[in-house]
């Protein structure tokens, strides 16, 4: 009996340490992240003190949290790095890029070991980063000695007492505590106080961190609740009973769900900070080795979208970032020539309009040549000519599988990723992604995301006596579908001629359900051209939890997943950019 | 000993490892994915969850499961956490097998999901099959890992 109960106490305890770590972790990543930013802040402005002030903090926290929770192996590295940096912040290191390297390797070598201690692994050597900072410091050391003995002759001593103190205080809550509670009566503690509680303001910030974990759970019992509702609702419509109360209920209901869909959302809701300090990161890299000046503007960085959508932006985004600045972005004699500024300019913006996200990815660099796209696409035989199709439609063209118009892959941006592989990660995303430009003026990437992957609000219609979902923020219009408009055809595409524009139709099934005399007309908006889609009936319109469904019915047709209606049955939902491809297939 | 689960399909009889069988359940409207492989039938909702429904007759050439009578059901499968539905005529029964009684037939017969043959005391023939194969588990991992 006691020695069970000693294995549940035991395993009370590691319960605990597991709980602990956890946490660390979770804080740990937004620390690195934190530090990151920092970091680059300080390779732009050295003689700005604050940054590395900031870095010194989370080093400082990130230290002592490892030894907490028994990282001893991390603590021993972060406390090297801290050791390094305040050697650096005292100018015994000079700042060189070489330096500047190091000090992101440290955050990523970190960041990684973090990451591979969440998913349960050990955490890398860092062997290889310690001897480096060691030869940095010894190195420069030497060469410090003589120019430092300079500097000292000059200031009396290159640490004052007051930064000495000031450094302390920052570092340490207790010599921060013991400061602010001995009430010494000096310029330089009022100083020191004024810098603190102006930090202590900034940093206040009214939120709590959430597990994803939790917040999904959130997200499925809503999911089953709304199918509760959608049954309710069905429920009392087939009893064909007019009931006011009832009726009442059931709105009230049906308000409340909209707010806490429209809560649910918002809280798997990240900005694009994350996102965007990367690719400062990606800037800077590609700056180096191309030997080109950027000046990358951000903006947007607080607007909101998905976390799951948000997370998947990086890997394209950096693509296109190192493309722009590598085969965008001319070098600095040419740019010259053409009287453009010599820094180049790369921006990104995200914005949400009309229940959809947007980012712009521009650069005023060479541009593209439509001729030469033009003349690749065809001899590469993704399309058989290019009479009839806009400057647009060729650059788009890029897009297409098997495209690339440099024959030579170069160093930066690689041979890997293609345009192709890029557009299917946002189209992954149920996304999608178009490109304008403008030969020596430079080039518009303009990507269109959804809110959110798993609720929207969608209409349910009837094909074929099935029943299918598209999403109201993919819907333009609905229209009825006269048999006696007429219907151009065109190598057996079918077109519909709406307010003076033609638009090409399409119908799920290749049947034609003839009994139906006025079958009507989705028309889809993708990147400003419209679709039509046929069908027999409207059946309504529904809050959509998307469910997973069979990978192959994802590959092999125009589904992004599955809903389960009120009545128990299963509706597919339709995704917008995989229709199209039905479309662009039969044209 | 491994229980196996026995159900009859197109009059042939096959057994699965009970540890493979999630659940069995009655007959109810599949939501059909128009323009696919004869062999998907569509899908269902299994308390929530959508679940594929699979004619596994057409893989074993034995026809089509067109006709529903009274004894049709569907055995819900459950290989290395895929579920997928197959349609079966009629559950048999769960019987006890000594695996070392299965005659291994992947050598002698051409057929890709029958894998060996185990005759009960009551002179019965059953089929034992291959559920990753019948039920495509490959395509379906690798599907999931491509996405």
């Amino acid at each position: 009996m006691k020695n069970k109960a000693d294995q549940i106490s035991m395993s009370e305890e590691d319960d605990f340490l597991l709980e602990i770590r956890a946490d660390f972790i979770a804080e740990a990543i937004d620390m690195l992240s934190s530090a990151e930013e920092s970091f680059l802040l300080f390779e732009r402005n050295p003689l700005d003190d604050s940054s590395m002030a900031n870095i010194l903090r989370l080093f400082h926290s990130i230290k002592g949290g490892c030894k907490a929770v028994g990282y001893d192996e991390l603590a021993h590295f972060s406390h090297l790095a801290e050791d390094f940096m305040i050697s650096i912040r005292k100018g015994q290191v000079r700042v060189t890029s070489a330096v500047i390297d190091i000090l992101l390797e440290i955050n990523d070598s970190l960041k990684n070991a973090i990451n591979s201690l969440q998913q349960g692994g050990e955490s890398e050597s860092f062997a290889h980063l310690e001897i480096k900072m060691t030869e940095l410091s010894n190195d420069q050391g030497e060469s410090k000695n003589q120019s430092q003995e300079r500097i000292d002759s000059v200031d009396e001593s290159v640490i004052d007492d007051a930064t000495a103190l000031k450094l302390l205080a920052e570092m340490d809550e207790n010599v921060h505590r013991q400061i602010m509670t001995e009430e010494i009566q000096s310029p330089l503690v009022a100083l020191i106080k004024e810098a603190k509680t102006v930090q202590k303001v900034v940093t206040v910030d009214e939120s709590i961190k959430l597990s994803l974990k939790k917040v999904d759970q959130l997200v499925n019992s809503f999911g089953e609740q709304v199918i509760n509702q959608a049954k309710l609702i069905y429920l009392f419509e087939s009893m064909g009973i007019e009931n006011e109360k009832m009726k009442k209920v059931l709105s009230d209901i049906n308000k409340s769900m909209n707010e806490l869909q429209d809560t649910v959302i918002q809280l798997r809701m990240i900005n694009l900070k994350g996102v965007f300090n990367r690719l400062d990161r990606v800037v800077r890299e590609t700056e180096k080795a191309t030997s080109k000046e950027i000046e990358f503007i951000k903006e947007g960085i607080e607007q909101e979208l998905d976390k799951t959508i948000v997370d998947a932006l990086v890997d394209p985004l950096t693509h296109m970032v190192r493309n722009s600045i590598d085969h965008g972005i001319e070098s600095r004699e040419i740019r010259e020539i053409r009287g453009k500024p010599a820094k180049g300019k790369v921006r990104i913006k995200g914005y949400q309009k009309a229940g959809k996200f947007y980012l712009e990815l521009e650069d005023d660099g060479n541009g593209l040549d439509h001729e030469i796209i033009a003349k690749k696409a065809i001899e590469k035989g993704i399309v058989r000519t290019c009479d009839g199709l806009s400057k647009k439609d060729i650059y788009n063209l890029i897009f297409e599988n098997g495209f690339s118009t440099r024959d030579q892959a170069s160093d930066v941006s690689g041979r890997g990723v293609g345009m192709d592989v890029v557009r299917k990660m946002f189209t992954d995303l149920k996304g999608s992604c178009e490109i304008d430009s403008e030969l020596g003026v430079g080039t518009t990437f303009k990507i269109e995301l959804p809110l959110s992957l798993s609720l929207f609000n969608g209409i349910v219609i009837e094909e074929n006596l099935q029943s299918y979902v598209i999403a109201n923020a993919d819907l333009a219009e609905i229209v009825s579908y006269d048999l006696n408009r007429k219907i151009y055809s065109e190598d057996d595409q079918e077109f519909i001629k709406i307010n003076e524009e033609i638009i090409p139709l399409s119908r799920l099934s290749q049947v034609f359900n003839e009994k139906k005399e006025k079958p009507l007309v989705a028309i889809l908006e993708s990147q400003g051209k419209k679709y039509g889609l046929l069908f027999d009936d409207i059946l309504g319109q529904e809050r959509i939890v998307l469910k997973k469904i069979d990978p192959r019915y994802e590959k092999s047709g125009p589904y992004s997943g599955g809903v389960i209606l009120g009545n128990g049955k299963v509706a597919l939902v339709l995704e917008r950019e995989k229709l199209i491809k039905k479309f662009k297939k039969v044209s | 000993m491994r229980r196996y689960f026995v159900f009859c399909i197109g009059g042939k009889k096959f057994a699965i490892p009970m540890l493979e069988i999630e659940e069995v359940v009655l007959p109810q409207e599949i939501s059909i994915v128009p323009e696919q492989d004869k062999y998907l039938k569509g899908v269902i909702n299994l308390r929530g969850e959508i679940v594929t429904v699979v004619d596994i007759k057409i893989k074993l050439g034995l026809g089509d499961s067109e006709i529903v009578d009274k004894k049709t059901c569907f055995v819900v499968f459950k290989v290395d956490g895929h579920k997928v539905a197959v349609i079966v005529d009629e559950v048999e029964d769960v019987v006890q097998i000594q695996e070392t009684e299965i005659k291994d037939v992947r050598d002698l017969k051409k057929t890709k999901f029958v894998e060996g043959l185990y005759r009960t005391n009551n002179d019965q023939l059953l089929l034992i099959a291959n559920s990753r194969k019948l039920l495509e588990i490959d395509v379906i991992e690798k599907l999931k890992n491509a996405a």
